[in-house]
């Protein structure tokens, strides 16, 4: 029914589809409860596209229409994703929330990131969702009041001193762009001598639960939250990945499926609710003529302040080079030599953004129409490679209790 | 580009930033104190016409020749209490009997009752208070004059609004403000100022003070700000004119025309504010000059991409027949050099005086 390099078998229906993974998945899993895994998961990419209303593109036309045609199922809420250069079909697109389509896909895990991260770069209309380390801790909450503390779950940590480098502008473009998703998996990934944490734990939820406070306290790269596990309805769960991938490791397709629609239901409510607050743009005051400037800024504290070396690295890595692990250009306006303003345009979604950036504090003023993925992103590539604990506001308001706010929305439906 | 401190604080748009930010939503760590947002004041208008009330206006062109309407910077609202302040930024302090005072006169007028000049119900009354800010100590001798002014009006039988200033002065860790006595203030934006305040914190001594610029380009003021200042707001806007041309070509369908609209690049590299400026033939000066800022660095491939720019100010268009073709025209956008904005004309968006 398929093939050996993980192509989806031609089916009619939305249901043959679901029923095929769902087999897939309880196959796979058995697979590797005996210890073998001859199969590749079912895995999940959770994408961005644009807000209601903000572009009249079709979901087809978003999609880098050269190499990748879709085909629905159906309907126009599920699409085979056809790749001409695979010959066949990669994977499925379910458009789970207008603004969040799904690509599932059981392509093995080197194949379907570098397909994902070729798709989403050659479309200014595709991004992936960015699970930062505060909304990844507050779904670390939601599976400490969903799941029994006797589940397994596992969680993974994640800092690169990036920005630490002597010889970081003598580095080749490809280093400096391969932000190496997923990095705890890459085992064959040549070693680089940087400050490098990457720890994983696999552990009860109830052992986690008493510990991680603790651990963070006294390593700082324990707030850097890059994977957790969401305790499946049965065996195993579903691994969140911060770039928005989630990984199978449950027997059935239709739990990881709900899953995955509660998180991009959460993400979708809390960029909207950011994009609502922080959106800076002029508008005419109730009457009689002038102004009013409605939005909030991004606030960014360091947990400590920065080198005057490393800003410096980080300012030039960033915004004299092009790609770079920010995929941001702009033009700098130096203020001091640990101070810049800088009008900025993320490369990615071809969006401005206007930033204040110090060896203190990160600033950002988002014009009204940006995406707030980019801020997504910026808080979590912050994280990744400049200040592990670093702390972020919209507004007035913690990100992290913005995430929790949404997720108890979502929770009370 | 080091600015002495001294010469920012005098600065308009300077101070016209720190008044936007003391009303933002900000967290306790930011370095800017926002000291009126947590007194309960919100941004309710920059630069709004205040005419004073038809009755007050032949006492007006009697005491100052004018009764036409000031437009003062910033106008705040409270979330309770029924005051207005009414904020004008001043780089320095003025006597008696020149065009400041002028417009002063005319503010206080006007802000006796600011139901009518903001076009609000007649009931409640809500009054504004005209808050001069500027370099300390000059808000000790602009005090004098706002009190002078207010004594005028009365004896030409108009009622003034309440008058006060705010002085601004640097120290190794930070720029503070003081208002001096604060009896007379509306009682959230006396709490807040009854004692001097620390609104930009320094993490070291003499760090430069500037915000970010919410509005980094006046027009009607960049004339008389210090040279190197006005150049700097000038060069914020060109690189915020540049990426709203990037970003027209970034998401333009390839192979496809990319049509770009100066008022609607204006726009996005204002967050909005030119869409309120006035003096219709001076904007189109100005978006002659954005047309020319962004067809420049395209001259050198203008047959590869058909560029055409209209006659009228109003367009520059271009096909992009291929994604090298896209690259090379985004790489001579981000090559071009903000600092060649020159931005012509004066549209007004404040009373310059």
């Amino acid at each position: 029914m398929t093939t050996a390099e993980g192509l989806l078998p031609e089916l009619g229906s939305r249901r043959e589809y679901f029923d095929y993974l769902d087999g897939w998945s309880a196959g796979t899993v058995d697979a590797l409860a005996e210890g073998q895994s001859p199969r590749a998961l079912v895995k999940t990419y959770m994408l961005e596209t644009v807000r209601d209303g903000h572009d009249p593109r079709a979901l087809a036309d978003r999609f880098p229409r050269s190499r990748v045609r879709l085909q629905p199922v159906d309907d126009e809420s599920l699409f085979e994703v056809h790749d001409l250069a695979a010959g066949g079909i990669v994977g499925l697109i379910e458009v789970v929330n207008e603004r969040h389509p799904v690509l599932y896909t059981q392509l093995p895990a080197a194949q379907s990131d570098a397909w994902v991260r070729r798709t989403v770069d050659a479309s200014p209309w595709l991004d992936r969702l960015w699970l930062a380390a505060p909304t990844l801790s507050q779904l670390w909450e939601y599976v400490k009041a969903s799941a029994d503390p006797g589940r397994y779950t596992r969680m993974a940590f994640e800092h690169e001193a990036f920005y630490d480098r002597d010889d970081l502008m003598a580095l080749p473009i490809d280093d400096e762009v391969d932000a190496a998703p997923n990095v705890l998996q890459a085992e064959d990934a040549p070693q680089v001598e940087r400050r490098t944490s990457r720890s994983m734990l696999v552990e009860r939820i109830g052992v986690i639960s008493e510990s991680l406070e603790r651990l963070a306290e006294t390593y700082r790269p324990f707030h850097s939250l890059v994977q957790l596990q969401l305790p499946a309805a049965g065996r195993g769960g579903h691994v969140l990945y911060h770039d928005g991938k989630v990984t199978n490791r449950s027997d059935s397709f239709a739990d990881h499926r709900q899953q995955v629609v509660f998180v991009t239901d959460v993400y979708r409510r809390l960029t909207e609710a950011a994009e609502n607050l922080l959106w800076f743009s002029a508008e005419a005051s109730s009457a009689g003529g002038g102004f009013r400037l409605r939005g909030a800024p991004v606030f960014m504290r360091f947990s400590s302040p920065l080198s005057a070396a490393t800003f410096e690295r980080w300012l030039s890595a960033v915004f004299e080079r092009r790609p770079n692990r920010f995929r941001l250009s702009g033009y700098v306006f130096r203020l001091a030599e640990t101070k810049a303003h800088i009008s900025a345009i993320d490369h990615h979604l071809w969006q401005p953004l206007l930033l204040e950036v110090s060896a203190h504090h990160l600033l950002a003023v988002l014009p009204a129409g940006t995406c707030g993925n980019t801020i997504h992103r910026l808080v979590t590539n912050v994280q990744r490679f400049l200040d592990p604990a670093v702390e972020a506001w919209l507004g007035e308001e913690r990100y992290e209790d913005a995430v929790a706010t949404v997720v108890k929305e979502e929770l009370a439906g | 580009m080091k600015v002495a401190t001294d010469v920012l604080l005098a600065d308009p748009v300077f101070q016209l930033n720190v008044v936007l930010w003391t009303v933002q939503p900000l967290p306790p760590t930011a370095p800017i104190e926002p000291v009126l947002r947590r007194a309960g004041y919100e941004l309710h208008a920059v630069g709004p016409p205040l005419p004073a009330a038809p009755s007050a206006r032949p006492a007006l062109l009697m005491l100052v020749g004018s009764a036409d309407a000031p437009k003062p910077d910033v106008v705040l609202a409270h979330h309770t209490d029924p005051s207005f302040l009414v904020v004008e930024c001043k780089a320095q302090g003025f006597g008696s009997g020149g065009a400041g005072e002028r417009q002063v006169v005319k503010l206080l007028a006007a802000a006796h009752s600011l139901n009518g000049p903001l076009g609000l119900p007649v009931n409640p009354d809500r009054p504004g208070y005209v808050a001069y800010l500027t370099v300390a100590p000059e808000h000790s001798m602009l005090l004098v004059t706002l009190l002078g002014a207010q004594e005028r009006l009365r004896e030409e039988g108009v009622a003034p609004g309440g008058a006060g200033t705010l002085g601004l002065h640097a120290e190794d860790d930070g720029v503070w403000v003081d208002a001096g006595q604060v009896d007379e203030w509306p009682p959230p934006a006396a709490a807040a100022l009854a004692n001097r305040v620390r609104i930009v914190s320094f993490s070291s001594p003499g760090e430069d003070p500037r915000p970010f610029y919410l509005i980094p380009w006046v027009p009607d003021v960049a004339g008389g700000q210090d040279p190197q200042l006005a150049a700097f707001g000038k060069a914020v806007l060109g690189a915020n004119v540049l990426n709203a041309a990037k970003s027209a070509v970034g998401r333009a369908d390839v192979p496809g025309p990319v049509v770009m609209r100066m008022d609607r690049l204006l726009h996005d590299a204002t967050l909005g504010v030119t869409d309120f400026w006035r003096d219709r033939d001076d904007y189109r000066l100005l978006l002659r000059a954005c047309q020319d800022f962004v067809a420049r660095p395209l001259r050198g491939i203008e047959s590869r991409i058909t560029l055409v720019v209209s006659s009228g100010p109003e367009l520059v268009q271009f096909t992009l027949p291929s994604e090298t073709v896209r690259d090379e025209v985004l790489a001579l956008l981000h090559g071009a050099s903000p600092a060649a904005f020159e931005p012509s004309g004066t549209a007004t968006l404040f009373d310059v005086q």
